[in-house]
């Protein structure tokens, strides 16, 4: 449940951002990270950002991803 | 990366030699165990390491009673219920949110914000955030209820069941009879409290603590740095997850967690109650709680016949020892959360069967144990 998906900001405005991962965008909120900034690859947790992260480790994250077949079928993967 | 594993496995049998025992070593996250299961990690250790799948399944260590009282909510013509999808699977009294779910108004949402937006959407109704998770989840359950009282959207509440992961780890190793060796803990949680939180587990009951992140080969790294401690006589605070996981943590995080929450003793499934483990709204932010709004107490509940999850989540048993495994109880028709949850260690041991997994069984250096 504590899985947290990298993702770069894409577009941002206060708190308020869309954030892009593997061409999947959504909206998430970086109230947790204030120093947050467009452009800035984070690491989000039920639609909230809770940490940097580089690209190095967001690259490793998406490809894990990636092998999990069922894992856009799941119901909780955001929260799961 | 081959060189880094044998590096990793030379020092688990250093530990396993050294000590001439079996040594265990739990994981208290739920994402760990899906990765040691589905990566085959259990087929690269010697024999003598156990690995044991702990209370780190926010869903798995939810107690029955709050899952029954989520259910008798879900009856009430005024609610709407907004919950995480890994919830809604889970057996209690009279069926699950999921097999209620064509009567009730259950919706799943994947934030927080979401559940807020659902309040704001239908103001005659009471809105209930079914608000599970541990310090990683907390904080976005925190800041939505500060959003509530801003704006005054008085149809919304929770029902707090998050948990604290120290005072579980603290409960398990207080017990006499307890026999883990060390803790591989868990990377998000770390990435809000920061891997100093773990100290007092090192320094006051001599269990080495290290962070790991979720790719198979930070896991093993973290196992290794576990028997290297083990092998020397140490027990360290360590974290190997160093892109993401600072000692301090995200304060802003830890900050709002303090701001809206305090611990109180809460009910863990299997552990029973444990002190100051669970969060509870403070007062200042009490007409949003769940429990307060519709004058519930939170009581341990009854676990499903036969379900020995409790045994599994205190890493005493293996999910095959349980009657119900794989008989009556299977990730289709589960009767207990470690079945239902894709991250609990029955359904894993399910799906990927005891040590197999793709991957990295292959990997012994020729002449390991």
């Amino acid at each position: 449940m504590c899985l947290a998906i990298p993702a770069r900001i894409v577009e941002l405005e206060g708190d308020k951002a869309v954030v892009d991962a593997m061409g999947n965008r959504w909206r998430a909120k970086t109230t947790l990270l204030p120093e947050a900034k467009l452009g800035d690859l984070i690491l989000i947790h039920a639609g909230f950002a809770i940490s940097l992260v580089d690209e190095e480790e967001a690259k490793k994250t998406w490809q894990l991803i990636a092998e999990i077949n069922d894992f856009k079928d799941s119901p909780n993967k955001i929260s799961g | 990366m081959l060189e880094r594993i044998y590096k990793a496995q030379n020092l688990m049998d250093t530990a396993c030699n050294t000590l001439g025992r079996q040594i265990n070593i739990m994981e208290v996250c739920g994402t760990h165990t899906v990765s040691i299961f589905r990566n085959g990690i259990k087929s690269t250790l010697p024999k003598k390491i156990k690995l044991l799948s702990g209370p780190g399944c926010p869903v798995c260590v939810t107690d029955q009673g709050y899952i029954d009282i989520i259910l008798q909510l879900a009856d009430r013509d005024d609610c709407l219920i907004a919950t995480y999808g890994d919830m809604i699977r889970v057996p209690g009294k009279g069926g699950s949110l999921e097999t209620k779910q064509p009567n009730a108004n259950i919706k799943v949402v994947l934030s927080s914000e979401d559940a807020l937006q659902l309040a704001k959407d239908n103001p005659s109704r009471k809105v209930v955030f079914v608000a599970v998770g541990f310090e990683t989840t907390a904080p976005a359950t925190a800041v939505v209820v500060k959003e509530a009282a801003q704006e005054s959207i008085d149809n919304f509440c929770i029902l707090s069941g998050h948990k604290l992961v120290i005072p579980a780890m603290r409960a398990l190793v207080s017990e006499k009879n307890h026999n883990i060796d060390a803790f591989l803990c868990p990377g998000h949680v770390s990435v809000i409290i920061g891997f100093g939180a773990f100290a007092e587990i090192v320094e006051r009951f001599g269990r080495s603590c290290v962070v790991a992140g979720f790719e198979p080969l930070q896991i093993i790294e973290g196992l290794g740095e576990i028997c290297r401690q083990l092998a020397a006589g140490k027990a360290e605070l360590k974290s190997v997850y160093t892109a993401v996981v600072t000692e301090q943590g995200n304060t802003t995080a830890q900050e709002i967690i303090a701001e809206c929450f305090e611990p109180v003793d809460g009910y863990w499934r299997g552990l029973g109650k444990i002190e100051k483990s669970t969060l509870k709204l403070k007062d200042k932010y009490s007409r949003f709680d769940a429990f307060k709004r519709f004058n519930i107490t939170e009581m341990p509940g009854e676990d499903m016949s036969g379900c020995r999850c409790g045994e599994v989540l205190c890493g005493l048993i293996e999910p095959p020892e349980c009657g119900l495994f794989g008989k009556s109880c299977t990730p289709e028709e589960p009767v207990g959360p470690c079945m239902v949850s894709s991250e609990g260690a029955c359904a894993a041991w399910f799906k990927y069967g005891g040590v197999m997994g793709s991957g990295y069984q292959e990997i012994r250096r020729p002449g390991s144990q």
